[in-house]
């Protein structure tokens, strides 16, 4: 026990640094949504690349893979180097922003493959769309992030 | 009933190992320089502060490397985060006695 016992206004001080600091994890946590809109990026040129072209081969396939790494790359090095304090909850929003991309985007593949919105002799373009489709998970993440 | 200053933590009435544990209550981890930048404190402060939450088994000290830089890692433990508690509970107490601010610090 403290030698001296905090006055009711002191008491209300320590309770307000507390409230400081923890606003202070929040604010760190939202650099979070910069990794997210990092994947979004990166999955969105991907995909425009893709759509770009009337018959991708093997050189789109390389920048594809390209802008892939680049982004994976951007991605970690932020992560790195840019966070520097995290909470539990941040680190939940973040995984779950990426399990819910997964599980979005396959469903989104699967229709698009299953109505014939991707094919053979669909213009490019609808894949750019899916993907469009594709990333709403981690665009609502990232701004739901960025309010904390 | 006994007066909530019963509850309070010697080691927290430190205003500077207070508001270290405050932000590690809020956090999973934060790094060394982080922790220093919020508090406001100079490094060899928050390392002396650092030694006295550690040796109280109130916090968890991480040494590592991000390719050849070192980076230092905080966090609170299960007891630390039990004491943490605690204390900000009595301090609730305390700022409630003359009734307000019994809202503040509740998280």
């Amino acid at each position: 026990m403290p030698d001296h016992t905090p006055t009711p206004r002191d008491a209300r001080a320590a309770l307000a640094e507390a409230d400081s600091q923890a606003a202070r994890v929040r604010r760190s946590d939202r650099h979070f949504r910069w990794i997210l809109l990092t994947l979004v990026a990166t999955y969105l040129v991907a995909a425009g690349i893709f759509s770009a072209t009337s018959r991708p081969g093997p050189s789109f396939g390389w920048l594809i893979l390209l802008v892939l790494v680049v982004g994976g790359v951007v991605g970690t090095g932020l992560l790195i180097w840019w966070i520097r304090a995290y909470s539990r909850a941040g680190i939940l929003w973040l995984t779950g922003a990426a399990a819910a991309f997964t599980w979005w985007n396959a469903i989104v593949c699967a229709v698009s493959i299953g109505t014939g919105w991707w094919g053979t002799h669909q213009p490019n373009y609808h894949f750019g769309m899916s993907a469009l489709v594709g990333v709403t998970p981690l665009v609502v993440a990232a701004w739901l992030v960025g309010r904390r | 009933m006994s007066h909530p200053r019963h509850e309070l933590d010697d080691l927290l009435a430190h205003p500077v190992r207070f508001s270290i544990a405050a932000l590690l209550a809020a956090a999973d981890k934060v790094e060394f320089s982080f922790v220093r930048d919020q508090v406001e404190v100079s490094d060899s402060v928050l390392s002396k502060q650092m030694s006295a939450l550690e040796q109280a088994g109130y916090i968890k000290v991480h040494k590592g490397f991000v390719g050849k830089w070192p980076r230092t890692w905080l966090s609170i433990t299960k007891d630390g985060r039990r004491t943490f508690d605690r204390h900000l509970a009595a301090l609730r107490e305390i700022a409630g006695a003359d009734g307000a601010g019994t809202r503040v610090g509740q998280r």
